[in-house]
């Protein structure tokens, strides 16, 4: 279980995050919805271990937030980035075995199963010449389904997503919806994930909430965010390009 | 009326100062995370955890691969002045000092400089866009995720790479220089191969071609220093990644002349 307790994140005098409770229980998948600029992709950084709160508390396990260098549980918590953060350097093979390469306690052919499992999990498994490709010569589509296959491989118990489906067109992005679906389903890991796209939300969300001027507003189950009648959800979700959520003529804070 | 350029004289003299004060902090801060660099790239060496094939994929791509272009460049230096310094030395009659002014020429600054000058122009740049671009599409971050540091895998290779390859590409610019400078001046000016060599052994010292390999140190940890800190602080997307890259050599070429000056001080006026 993840658990921010009063988190605030300033960045130059701009307070990003201010004092934002949120639980995301063992097992559950908890969906941050929200516009660009809110804070979505802060706080899953902050969950991650990539930055620190300027003030509150984030525990993990009721535990306080290891360093993901040389923390105890490191290899608890892996993250699929908005960009895919795919090496360019390196081939998906290796882009995949990254991770279990660094850990000392693997084989070779461990770590050789480990990526043709994920690549399985993940739909890329038929395609052998795969292996040796590099990013750039992937779809955005295929850069993601890698980059989910990359993080499942160090088996992590949390795992979250910064907009995943972003930048895909619509039948990739019910792909990716639909993995994530069944990584949560047969693994049975944490999820925190941050997107814009509601179908996404609606799909893989226990519990969906709203971030807006650095705090989770109405976090419940997707039906009832749906049926709200919070002017600011019911902005987002119809989305109408007007008041309440732009503020002084910016969007969020 | 007359109050008016008065108060704006001191509100621009308030933010000149602020200016000045604020670009002091910003030096002095940048200063203070490039030697933490080294200090990661020290603790990682000595905690045995530097990334070794990385570092010698960076050996190739920063020493190996410059080594056309210093070998180039150092030739026609050589040659040019050569062409310049022998004339004058034979209308002066004193042929024997010429291979020990070229020679203390090139192991003392021209090496040195030479050399340090197109590795920041071609690898300080690189170095500073390779970074930066992962710094952009977040593969600094993923690479602390699947835990394993950046200082270690990415930033000491290069520091290690460019310490300790730049003293031996100064190397290879002082002899392709000085064998450049010797054909010039045996061919078009009649100087004789023993003349120009018996100059070189008679006057130049070890520590002429030693004080140029020190530099060379010091010239490889400001070019991979200065290249990772714009790489590490690009923001902006692509152009982001260009800024860096130009801002990275400017700034390190800058750096290489002052220090350059600091170190002949110290090595050869002490």
């Amino acid at each position: 279980m993840i658990e921010f307790k009063d988190v605030t994140y300033t960045v130059s005098g701009r307070e990003i995050l201010s004092q934002l409770n949120l639980k995301v229980p063992l097992g559950k998948t908890i969906v941050i919805i929200g516009p660009s600029g809110c804070g979505k992709s802060t706080l899953l950084r902050l969950a991650m271990g990539l930055i620190k709160p300027t003030a509150g508390q984030i525990l993990l396990n009721g535990q306080p937030l290891t360093d993901p260098l040389t923390g105890k549980n490191k290899f608890s918590r892996g993250m699929v980035f908005q960009s895919s953060a795919l090496f360019d350097f390196l081939s998906v093979y290796d882009n995949i075995a990254f991770g279990l390469q660094r850990r000392k306690n693997l084989t070779p052919e461990e770590i050789k199963h480990r990526v043709s499992r994920e690549l399985e999990r993940v739909g890329l498994g038929a395609d052998p010449s795969l292996l040796t490709k590099r990013p750039a010569e992937l779809s955005g589509g295929m850069q993601k389904r890698v980059a989910l296959a990359r993080t499942l491989a160090m088996e992590p118990k949390i795992i979250l997503y910064d907009e995943p489906t972003n930048g895909l067109d619509p039948i990739m992005a019910g792909v990716i919806t639909e993995l994530i679906l069944q990584v949560q389903r047969s693994l049975g890991v944490t999820s925190l994930l941050v997107t814009h796209d509601l179908k996404t939300a609606l799909r893989v969300g226990d519990e969906i909430g709203l971030l807006f001027q650095g705090k989770i507003r109405e976090l419940g189950p997707p039906l009832a965010i749906m049926e709200s009648k919070d002017p600011l959800l019911r902005q987002f979700v119809e989305g109408v390009p007007t008041d309440p959520l732009r503020t002084n003529g910016e969007w969020c804070l | 009326m007359t109050a008016k350029p008065r108060l704006q004289l001191t509100t621009s003299r308030q933010s000149l100062s602020a200016l000045i004060g604020a670009a002091v902090l910003t030096f002095i801060s940048a200063l203070g995370e490039v030697f933490l660099y080294y200090l990661a790239t020290l603790r990682s060496v000595l905690q045995r955890r530097l990334d070794w094939p990385r570092t010698i994929l960076e050996m190739n791509a920063i020493g190996v691969n410059s080594l056309p272009i210093v070998t180039v460049i150092s030739s026609f230096t050589g040659m040019v002045i050569s062409l310049h310094l022998s004339q004058m030395f034979v209308d002066f009659g004193v042929t024997s000092q010429m291979g020990h002014v070229l020679a203390l020429a090139f192991f003392r600054e021209l090496g040195p400089v030479l050399t340090s000058v197109v590795v920041a122009g071609r690898a300080g740049s690189a170095i500073a866009a390779e970074i930066g671009a992962m710094a952009v599409t977040e593969q600094i971050d993923a690479l602390k995720t699947l835990a394993t540091d950046p200082l270690d895998f990415l930033i000491a290779p290069k520091i290690i790479a460019s310490f300790c390859l730049l003293p031996l590409l100064i190397i290879v610019s002082n002899l392709t220089g000085l064998l450049a400078g010797m054909w010039l001046a045996i061919y078009f000016r009649t100087i004789t191969v023993l003349t120009f060599l018996d100059s070189i052994l008679t006057y130049i010292q070890p520590w002429d071609l030693l004080g140029g390999m020190i530099k060379g140190f010091f010239f490889g940890l400001i070019i991979a220093g200065i290249g990772t800190y714009y790489g590490l602080h690009t923001e902006n997307g692509a152009a982001g990644v260009g800024a860096a890259a130009t801002k990275a050599v400017v700034t390190s070429t800058i750096l290489l002349f002052m220090s350059n000056y600091l170190l002949s001080l110290l090595l050869y006026d002490f």
